[in-house]
This record gives structure tokens, sequence and C-alpha cells, in this order.
């Protein structure tokens, strides 16, 4: 026979079970206060978080925070060219070399430049909202076939508390991929800031802590120079066409099936909010298209879904042409190295001057190499 | 909605808030409606399982309860077979259909029957905890139908609480009738033990499941995702995957005990250290508690348990155990699974008699008791963690490359490994802390009993809450949802 389930214990009395109800209350109390305690300590300029910033997101924000207007349009004409996008866009061009040849050419514009890895259309409204833009600025943004993925969110796998940070609560309730129970979670995740930074919280925490274990002092925090830098190429990145292996040319390609051009894409409805943030401020829009390799497209790209992706790109009324690095122009398949950051940086200078009389093709036989060479390449801290 | 979610502490706030103003009728109700508001969160429709599962056994039980315990058994057995097809059936079909289908295909294909498995497949969503569940209303039935409870619950709200009670309801611990059901008709009452209690239950629930389960499963995941290369990494894995499955679960039981003390209710518990533990049969009287007595109770006794002889007794655990691995899910890992921990139990019956005259050979001092005991707890974890290798890969060919790194590669891997143990993957060498951590706190709590003495100072009792609280904080809430809900 199994053995009995013993019976329920005995129960309090009365007035123990008020007691403990008034201790329970208490107890939510403390908790609350206790929670609010330490959500107080983290935030965007918090203590630790200077020391275990590492997501280009954070450091563009605080980019941002710490734009100096008035510097920044200090130069004769006070106009200023907003390079914002991806990686693609913050390793496409060298913002201290572009500056000094928009210098010497006396035009009225100076470049700064807000790149993240991940941050297409949909990540930089986030740090376009923050700018401030004023009539006659120009923003050059990137965009590219590959942010256009049905399952962009996943794929690129974004953490939620990046995508809480660079879209406000409508962006993220829009969000298709996310489901009901993903939205609400974002949405009551209160105080946003600590959600947004502890991640960072804890890993300057742990920095600083290791820091004073090892060398009985704490380390130096990070420089707040990541959203100019581009990444260093490391030796797996050299890799040509015909070294990527079956699958993940496979978990690469990109097939009509899995574009979506469709309007409440995250990165379409991105797109459309940063063509009426700079509409509404009176700058001017342009946008680049980051094609990769020459041979990016026969490897990784469907034949329709690149054939679509030209029709809609022809349908966009303000787009520029750029000339295309050659595949020693790059160091995986979609990011230039320093020899085609030096031909986009140098072309931009003069479009800039001359403004789309010189077609991009004629130019890049003829073209002149930048004045100066650029700062010596560092590797950004953390995960960019 | 997973517990470790933020949503969850959100919806525990408004429950405890609303819940203590209440009269005992409309807490009731009022358990009864958050409960299928926690459940729905993954998919409303999802509650119409629960609710059938619900009504069906409450239909059975007032009809089985209409008659005497003598009658029980004569005519009570159309609505036994009723409730069981029913909760049996659902089981089966969210669960097992599209498994057993692929398997008939490919039978049938090796028959040279030329079938399309896509044809048949209808690749259903698995409720989550649908397998709780559903024993927990079959075991209300089958208690009725042998008497063992003799009056059925007459109240719907009582019982449909009981079967959907939030805190248990996904991942257990599988609660019996003859215990929760009589607490849903008792007036409410709590004491401030129970709020101590219960504050502590759930912060070390979260503890175990955010700062150490999760960090061991980030440590470990990437090792699973491909076939196994490296024998020590290999290894190393399938050890600590059994530390993260042992702390993902009984932080989940945790919670659950310290949710249903805050609402005045009391939840068996269901694990008793089974971490460090010298033998096979040991870690499962302490591993799972509630699924195991439901498996002793309904199935290994009904069988005929260990009254019929050697060899029935050991085909009866064999059985017993290939259902609870088939219990885990539709695949041939589980079933592999079930069976070596089945052959693992039947090989340490054999064994008994040479393990016991070693036992009291080394009785004598206590360095070689101590030192024998932990060899067995090492040999009897390493056993574990080797059949949890099934348990874990996502796939036959996964998991026969993880036991090809690990037992076929001979010993030289480990050999060079021993000699410069530095080669270790450095996310792995990273996670051994929390083992560590783990390992001392079970020892620390067999030895010293530390959760009593924390439970019974006030001043230890803060100070404890208050740093496992900013722990928890500071980790962050949200995290992969904890393993057993796919179960």
């Amino acid at each position: 026979m199994p053995k009995p389930v013993p019976p329920p214990p005995p129960q309090p009395s009365v007035e123990e079970t008020r007691r403990a109800v008034r201790l329970s209350q208490a107890l939510a109390l403390v908790f609350l206060a206790a929670f609010g305690l330490i959500a107080a300590q983290v935030g965007p300029d918090s203590f630790f978080v200077e020391y275990g910033r590492k997501n280009g997101a954070s450091w563009n924000l605080k980019a941002v925070a710490d734009l100096d207007e008035a510097e920044v349009r200090s130069h004769e004409g006070g106009r200023v060219l907003w390079l914002v996008g991806s990686s693609m866009l913050r390793d496409s061009f060298d913002v201290q070399a572009i500056n000094q040849g928009l210098a010497e050419s006396g035009s009225p514009f100076r470049a700064v430049k807000f790149g993240q890895t991940r941050g297409a259309s949909a990540m930089s409204r986030g740090i376009l909202r923050r700018l401030p833009l004023r009539e006659g600025d120009m923003v050059l943004h990137g965009v590219s076939i590959v942010n256009l993925r049905r399952d962009w969110l996943e794929y690129v796998g974004l953490p939620d508390w990046r995508v809480m940070m660079m879209m406000e609560d409508a962006d993220i309730w829009a969000l298709k991929e996310w489901g009901t129970q993903k939205k609400v979670e974002a949405l009551v995740a209160r105080p946003q800031a600590f959600y947004e930074y502890h991640e960072e919280s804890m890993h300057g925490m742990t920095r600083w802590l290791e820091g004073l274990v090892h060398k009985q002092r704490p380390p130096s925090k990070p420089k707040g120079l990541n959203h100019l830098r581009w990444r260093k190429p490391k030796k797996r990145d050299k890799k040509r066409t015909d070294d990527f292996e079956e699958e993940v040319i496979e978990d690469r390609f990109l097939a009509i099936t899995d574009l979506d051009l469709s309007e409440d894409h995250p990165n379409m409805m991105g797109l459309q909010d940063i063509r009426q943030l700079v509409a509404e401020s009176g700058a001017e829009l342009v946008l680049l298209e980051h094609p990769g390799r020459p041979s990016f497209r026969e490897v990784f790209v469907g034949r329709e879904a690149a054939e679509a992706w030209d029709a809609w790109w022809a349908r966009q009324p303000d787009t520029v042409h750029f000339p295309q690095p050659e595949d020693s122009g790059y160091y995986d398949m979609t990011h230039p190295n320093p020899e085609g950051r030096e031909m986009l940086s140098a072309y931009l200078v003069e479009w800039m001057g001359e403004r789309r009389r010189t077609p991009a093709e004629d130019w890049v036989k003829n073209r002149k190499r930048l004045p100066a060479p650029s700062e010596p390449v560092l590797d950004p801290p953390g995960d960019e | 909605m997973l517990f470790n979610s933020k949503i969850f502490v959100v919806f525990l706030v408004v429950v405890l808030s609303v819940y203590y103003f209440l009269s005992d009728r409309q807490k009731i109700w009022f358990l009864l409606l958050m409960s299928y508001v926690f459940y729905g969160f993954w998919d409303p429709t999802l509650c119409t399982l629960i609710m059938l599962s619900t009504v069906v056994d409450f239909g059975c039980g007032r009809q089985l309860g209409a008659l005497s315990l003598e009658d029980r058994k004569t005519r009570g057995r159309p609505w036994l077979w009723l409730s069981l097809a029913v909760n049996l059936g659902l089981l089966g079909f969210f669960k097992y259909y599209d498994f057993f289908v692929e398997e008939l295909v490919l039978a049938g294909n090796w028959l040279g029957l030329g079938l399309d498995s896509e044809r048949y497949i209808l690749d259903l969503i698995l409720p989550v905890g649908i397998s709780f569940y559903t024993f927990q209303t079959m075991a209300y039935t089958i208690d009725l139908y042998r008497g063992d409870i003799r009056e059925p619950e007459r109240d719907f709200a009582r019982f449909a609480l009981y079967v959907a009670f939030f805190p248990q309801l996904v991942a257990g611990p599988v609660e019996r009738a003859p215990h929760l059901l009589p607490q849903f008709s008792r007036p409410f009452r709590l004491s401030r033990d129970m709020v101590r209690e219960g504050v502590f239950m759930i912060l070390l629930g979260f503890v175990k499941k955010v700062v150490i389960a999760d960090r061991l499963a980030r440590a470990i995941e990437p090792f699973y995702l491909e076939h196994a290369k490296d024998t020590i990494d290999a290894a190393v894995a399938m050890l600590l995957f059994t530390c993260q499955i042992y702390v993902d679960f009984s932080s989940y039981s945790d919670i659950a005990i310290g949710l249903g003390l805050l609402l005045g209710y009391n939840i068996r518990s269901n694990f008793n250290l089974p971490f460090v533990v010298p033998s096979i049969p040991e870690r499962w009287r302490r591993w799972h508690i509630s699924m195991s007595h439901c498996f002793r109770d309904y199935i290994f006794i009904p069988l005929g348990g260990s009254r019929k002889g050697v060899v029935r007794t050991q085909v009866n655990i064999m059985l017993v155990m290939f259902l609870s691995g088939l219990r885990h899910g539709a695949s041939n890992n589980f079933v592999v699974w079930g069976l070596l921990n089945g052959s693992t139990m039947v090989g340490h019956k054999l064994l008994i008699r040479p393990l016991r005259f070693i036992s009291t050979r080394t009785e004598r001092f206590t360095v070689t008791r101590v030192g024998y005991y932990y060899l067995c707890c090492w040999v009897t974890f390493c056993t574990i963690a080797s059949i949890n290798i099934f348990f874990r890969c996502p796939d036959w060919d996964t998991a026969k490359s993880f036991v090809d790194a690990i037992f076929n590669r001979g010993l030289e891997p480990y050999v060079e490994f021993l000699k410069d143990p530095e080669t270790l993957h450095s996310r792995l060498y990273d996670a051994f802390g929390w083992v560590w951590l783990v390992f001392a706190a079970h020892e620390a709590q067999r030895y010293l009993d530390l959760r009593t003495k924390i439970l019974s100072s006030w001043r230890t009792w803060s100070v404890v809450c208050l740093a496992f609280f900013w722990w928890i904080v500071n980790f962050g809430i949200s995290g992969p949802e904890f393993i057993y809900y796919q179960f």
C-alpha cells in the first residue's frame, strides 16, 4: 500500500494572522525602499557604469550627452554633417581625416560620427532623437540589405536592455517580432535607467573590484571615444569568400523569403522616424547604402532578394551613390578596412564640396588621397 | 508568465496587495483568477486545457464520491477510465503525438512503405507544465477511486484552484489532494514565521536561479549547441550541467514554496539535499520528491513494487524509470535517459553486497570513512552527469558526440589536462566558482542546518534577505526560463 499523504500542518491564531499580514506589508515597503535605493545608484553616469561601459549604444548615448554643440559649430559656416548608423558606417568613415579635408576645402560643414554595432535605422533613431539637428545640417545615414531581414532582432541578437535604450515605449510596442509578454516586460521595467544600465554597472563593479584585488587601486575609466573608432581587424576577419563553410553561408544567406521590405519592419519604421525627425528640424537627410564586398552579394544574397532590394532602393528619394571599394578594401564581408575607409572618406569630402557632380565610378579612377593619415586605430573595449 | 521576469514581480505585488484584504471566499476566487492570468500569459487558449482537465476530474470525483468505498472499485471504474482517458489523452496528444508519428513513419519506411512524415506531423505547441497539472488531477481521481480520499471536493472553485494554483502550476511540486485541498477549505491564517520563511525561500530561489543557474547556463550553452570536439570541455560541460539542473529546478520549487507560504498555504518540499549523495537510489529519494512519490504510489506499487520477487522488482524499476524518462519529453534521448537511470538503480541493487563490505571496512577510521563517503558521492555524481548527457543534448547525434568525446578517446586527454589544467576553456573554468559555492552551501546546510539558523534569528534573517535582495536586483531578474517548464 502507498504511504499515506500527510495532512496539512495546523494553523496559527487570528491574532497571529493580523500580525503576520502587517509584517508582510511592512516588508513589502522595506523591499520597495531598498529597490529604490539600489536603482538610484545605477544610471547613464553612475560610478560603476563609468568603469563598465562596454556597449556601443551606451557609448553613443554618452557621447551625445557630452556633445558640446557650440564647439561642434565653432567653425566658419557652423553646419554639421551628422554621420549616424551601424558598425558599417562607423568603419566606413574616418572623421578626423574628413574634417581635415572639409577644412582645407573651405566647407561650412564638419562631420560628427555616431556608429554602433547593430545600429541600423531602428536603433539609430534613438541617437537622432537626442541630437541638436539644425536647419542647414545634413544627416548621412547608412542602410544595408542585411538589416532588413524578417527576423532582424533575433538574427542580430540584440539584448532587450539595448533595445530599451534606443527605442521609446511606442516603438517597442510596434515591434512585431516581440510577443506581448516581452513588450509588457519592457514597459514595466521601471526605473528605466536602472534596467538599461545595470548590466554595465555590474560589469563596472566587477572590474573595479578586480582592480582592487589585483592592482590595489581601481583601474582607469575607459575613454569615451568608442563611437569614433573602428574595429581593428582580427586574423579571423581576413577570411576570403572561398573560406566560408557551407553552413555559414547557409546560415547567413538572404533569400527573398528572408527579406522584409514592409513598412512595419523595425528598421523601416526607424527609417520613417528618421525622415520625419530630420524634416522637422529643417536638415537634409541622405541615405547611403553599405553594399559590402563586391562578392558579398554573389555569396550571401539571393538573386530575387537583390532585385527586390534594388527596386526598393531606386524608389527612395534621398539616396547617394558612393564608390564601392574592391574586396581588398574590406576586413570581412561588409565592413571596410583602413584602405576602404580612406577611399570612402575621401569621396565623402569631395562629394560634400561638389554635391553629386562627380559620378562615383569616374571618381575612383583618378581620385585624390586624403591629405593626412588618421589617428592610430584603437580596438574599442567591450563587445563592439 | 515566468517567475524570473519583471512582469511576475508586478503580478506578485498586485496579488499580495489585494489578497490580504479579501474574505476567505473571495481569496479562493481571486487566486483562481490570478492563476489563470498567470498561465494565460503564455497563450490564453491553453487555459482551456486546464479547464477541461479540471471539469472532467471534478465531475469524475463527484461521481466516485457518491459511491461507497466498496462500490468505487467496481461501479466507479468507468469514471476512473474517463479521467485517465482525458488526461492521458491530452498529455499524449500534445506531448507525444508528433514523436510517435515520426517513429511510426520511420518504422514504416524501414519496411518499405515510403511514408512522408511531413504529411502526418502536426507541429503541436507543447502546453507549459502539462505533465504537472494532468498528474495532479489524475492523482486526485485515482485517490478517490482507491478510497485514499473518502470525500470528494464539492466546491468547484476550490478544486479548480487545486489544479491551477499558480505557485506550483507549471513545474511542481506536484501536490497531492489530501495535503493541499483541505487547506483551501480552512480559513485564511498566516504566521510571522510563515512570512519570514516565505520571503527567505523566494529570495533564495531567485538567487539560485538568476545568480547561479543562469550563469552556469551561459557558460554551458555554447558547448551543447554543436557536436562535442574537445574531451575536457565536453566532460566539464557535462558535470556543470548536472549542477545547473539541480540549482535551476530546486530554485523553482523554493520560489513556489515561498509563494505558497506568503499566501497562507503549505506546499511540500520537493528536494532534500540531492546534490552530494553516496548512491543513485539515495539520489532518487531526495530528487523531485513529489513526482517520485507519484511514480511510486501510482505505478511502482500497483505493478507489485518489490513484493513479487527480485526479478520482478528490477523489471518494475526499469519500467518506472522508462516512463519517467518518457514523461520528460517525446524523444529518444529521454527514453535512453530513463532506461540508463533504471539500469543504474538495478546495478546498485546487484552491487549492494560488495559495496556494504567495502563500507564496513572503511568505518574504522574517520579519514577512510569520510574519504569513502565522498568517493561514493563523486562516483554517483559522475554517473548521474554522464546519464544527463542524454537529457541535455538537443538531439541524438549531439549526445553521441559527447559520449564519444568523453568516453571513447582513452585516458590521454585527461592525463594531458591534469598536466596542464590551463587548457580548460576559460568560460568553463570561471563557472567552477559557482559549483564550489553550490557544493559548500549544500554541505553547510547538511551539517550546520544553516536554514534553521537563519530563520531562527531576526537579525541574521534580515541581513541575509537584504543581501540576497541586493544580489538579485543587481544581477537582474530576467533570464532564460526554468529548464522544467518544458515538461
